[in-house]
């Protein structure tokens, strides 16, 4: 049932800058996207997502066609079945966080009863069974982090888009966790593109890494592959000081 | 997008000859008696005189003695709640007896209030009758807007007067603050009818048509005058225009606009 | 305040406050707007109080002062929200032009509104006319003709501090939404109109008290007849030709109803609805 990702001839044009790139990602792999802040990583996840319009080139899952800006297709974020993970979270303020993480599947159509017990699953996969009631503004930072996840993988997407997962939360609780979620991208069986700064990051995490630098891929491999021989001074000093 | 800098100053621009215009519109009455000569007379007068005190200001200003005039319109009631309030008058004419005496039970009168006018009732309706209205009687169709005069207005108090003599109950759409007020409802179209003044039909020529309300039934409404202590422009001055009004030349101009001798 | 806590003020200020003249300017506009206030206060007659709920003119006034504003105050919610959602986020040609157009009767004399309304409604209004021949309906002098004066000054109101409310939403969670899979509906119900809440609150509270005074309008398009169109603005009017002191009495209880209004809104109004945000500048008190 899963499907990859394809992203062919890709072209966004974000203010005086452009991001072009092709890239695939198999289901069930983890690709990595590191890169400066500014490079476009951001764009990316956006387009892939539905939020920002292609300039060019084309987006497929499997055979479904997210997005053909030659062909005037572009299917909405709604119809894309994806789960993003953003960067500042987007946790809903005023909903406690299992109503949140039913949010998803609730839009779809699931009946209540069947959505809350769904949200509760995965709020306790998450270390946060007993949280339910809370609300955003109630949890720390790696907290909400992890309800966001929970949040992603509820309503079964198709595909996972992960925006810098672990910035909001504090140096103690990081590598539990990054623990946490190598566990669940290893079990969730789409493809999944992971957006970060951090080298160190990506190859932790990553089963392949790109990195972009102004707009363009500037280097794809496994991670031993980048972190042997990084093609960008960036890329090196980053590996080298973490 | 940047914002346009021309656009404030086409703002000031546009808004200038408009505002000029205002500025004129506002200066235009105040001008009268303003500048260098003798102090205005202020007259609170009942709405129903408009046009006949309009007219006695100017010829006043105009004679040996005669100083310019300004007048106040509304509700008699209206003007003696304003005079009760404090506020500056050298005349008062009302259209009954019952405002002007609050106003001498406040203290304000410089001297006893004299009948100067008289009038009569009519039922006023939209030109050229559609309704079919030809008496009192027909004011209670269903199928009619009527509006009265409230009842604190004299010609309000006149008109349900009339009413009972006739043995006729209207319930009106509207009660008006004065009997210009209901008048106009009538001329605009909202109203099919109202109880006016005869002088009132008089003054709207062909936006309404009169129905005469039989004698019999009709009540003569008396008009006093009376000039108020504590004048600005003087005592004298007031009392001088009180004459006016009341002498035959006086008489004249209130008969030209519908009014009868007291 | 000890002497260190007014040492400090003084050094956080340290020359950046507004000058002393400003201050000066400012209290005299305090007093210019307090002034008549206490003078109501002072000079209404507190021994008729009980005449405010005694009297039948004030509680068929009053009743149909609530029962027209808040109806008013429905319909005003129930346009207004959607227009000031488009007028927000749709952007097509001529918006600033309709937006100038709505906001229209907040800057128009209130007796201009009601000739306005008669022109529009009245028996030979553009719309009144053919309405009052095809089926014998009038508007003026009806409790509708109210409440149709009430909405026409109160929705602006309503519109433009929601408008404001609807800028200053967060669009990253209608975004996570959509990528969750809400329909355009489920947005606007589960994520926009919750987020409104508070300045929708502060809106409608505003719009209410705008149609309740309702006057000019009231009196010229609607009439003045009690239990029908009499509002409690019009009774005033009438009550201060009559006696006097029961309008001071009546304008009184109408400057409680508006504290009570403000209190309700508290600080929460045109788009500043996180009130006294303005207090923690650079130097950080919070």
């Amino acid at each position: 049932m899963s499907a990859d990702l394809r992203l062919e001839g890709v072209r966004v044009r974000r203010g005086g800058f452009a991001l072009t790139l092709d890239l695939a990602v198999a289901a069930g792999e983890v690709v990595a996207v590191v890169g400066p802040n500014g490079a476009g990583k951001t764009t990316l996840l956006r387009a892939v997502a539905g939020l920002t319009a292609l300039d060019a080139g084309r987006v497929t899952l499997g055979d479904r066609v997210l997005e053909d800006a030659a062909g005037g297709v572009r299917r909405s974020p709604q119809a894309r079945r994806v789960g993003v993970v953003f960067q500042d979270l987007r946790l809903l303020p005023h909903l406690r966080i299992r109503d949140d993480v039913a949010f998803g599947l609730r839009s779809r159509g699931a009946p209540r009863v069947e959505a809350a017990a769904r949200a509760g699953e995965w709020l306790a996969r998450v270390g946060l069974g007993d949280r339910g009631g809370a609300r955003p503004a109630e949890l720390s930072g790696g907290q909400a982090q992890r309800v966001a996840l929970a949040r992603a993988l509820a309503s079964e997407p198709d595909l996972l888009l992960l925006d810098e997962p672990l910035a909001a939360v504090d140096v103690a609780a990081r590598d539990g966790l990054r623990e946490l979620l190598r566990t669940h991208l290893a079990a969730f069986p789409g493809p999944v593109l992971l957006i970060t700064h951090d080298p160190t990051e990506a190859v932790a995490l990553g089963d392949r890494v790109a990195v972009v630098e102004d707009g363009a891929v500037t280097q794809l491999g496994t991670p031993d592959e980048v972190a042997a021989a990084p093609a960008s001074p960036w890329v090196a000093r980053m590996l080298a000081g973490g | 997008m940047r914002p346009d800098p021309r656009g404030p100053r086409r703002t000031l621009a546009a808004l200038s000859a408009p505002m000029a215009f205002l500025a004129a519109c506002a200066a235009g009455p105040a001008d009268a008696g303003g500048s260098g000569g003798p102090d205005p007379l202020v007259v609170f007068a009942a709405s129903s005189l408009t046009e006949a005190f309009e007219a006695l200001g100017a010829a006043f200003a105009t004679i040996d003695g005669g100083v310019p005039v300004v007048v106040n319109l509304a509700g008699s009631q209206t003007l003696a709640a304003q005079l009760i309030e404090g506020a500056p008058a050298d005349v008062f004419a009302a259209a009954d007896a019952t405002q002007l005496a609050r106003v001498a039970d406040a203290g304000l009168l410089a001297g006893p209030a004299e009948p100067f006018a008289t009038n009569r009732m009519a039922i006023a309706v939209e030109p050229g009758n559609p309704r079919g209205i030809t008496d009192l009687a027909d004011l209670a169709r269903d199928d009619l807007l009527v509006v009265l005069p409230a009842a604190e207005v004299p010609a309000g108090r006149y008109a349900r007067a009339v009413l009972a003599a006739a043995g006729v109950t209207v319930v009106p759409v509207s009660l008006e603050p004065d009997v210009r007020a209901a008048l106009s409802k009538v001329t605009l179209g909202e109203a099919d009818a109202t109880i006016v003044y005869t002088s009132d039909v008089a003054a709207a020529g062909g936006r309404v048509t009169g129905v005469a309300i039989p004698a019999d039934l009709n009540v003569i409404a008396t008009y006093p005058i009376a000039v108020l202590a504590g004048a600005p422009a003087g005592v004298d001055a007031a009392a001088r225009f009180v004459a006016f009004v009341r002498s035959a030349e006086g008489r004249r101009i209130l008969a030209d606009h519908g009014f009868d001798a007291p | 305040m000890s002497r260190r806590d007014r040492e400090g003020a003084g050094r956080r200020d340290a020359g950046l406050g507004p000058p002393r003249g400003v201050a000066v300017l400012a209290a005299l506009a305090v007093v210019l707007i307090v002034l008549p206030l206490v003078g109501l206060v002072l000079r209404a007659p507190w021994s008729r109080l009980a005449d405010l709920a005694l009297d039948p003119a004030i509680r068929t006034a009053l009743r149909l002062s609530l029962t027209a504003s808040l109806v008013a105050l429905g319909l005003s919610v129930l346009l207004g929200v959607p227009l000031a959602v488009v007028l927000a986020r749709v952007p097509f040609r001529g918006r600033r032009i309709v937006r100038a157009l709505v906001l229209l009767p907040m800057v128009l004399p209130p007796v201009v509104g009601g000739v306005a309304l008669l022109a529009a409604y009245g028996r030979r209004g553009v719309v009144g006319g053919p309405l009052a021949a095809l089926t014998g309906v009038t508007i003026p002098f009806s409790t509708a003709a109210v409440v149709l004066a009430a909405t026409f000054v109160a929705l602006p109101f309503l519109v433009v501090t929601v408008e404001g409310g609807v800028r200053q939403l967060d669009r990253g969670l209608e975004e996570a939404a959509a990528t969750l899979g809400a329909s355009r509906w489920t947005l606007l119900r589960r994520v926009v109109l919750p987020g409104l809440a508070p300045t929708l609150a502060a809106g409608a509270a505003l719009a209410w008290a705008r149609a309740l005074g309702e006057f000019g309008a009231t009196i010229t398009f609607a009439g003045n007849l009690p239990g029908a169109t009499r509002t409690l603005p019009l009774l005033v009017a009438v009550e201060l030709e009559r006696d006097p002191e029961l309008a001071f009495l009546l304008s009184l209880a109408m400057l409680g109803i508006s504290v009570a209004v403000l209190a309700l809104l508290r600080d929460r109004w045109l788009g500043g609805w996180r009130g006294g945000d303005a207090d923690r500048g650079a130097g950080g008190d919070a």
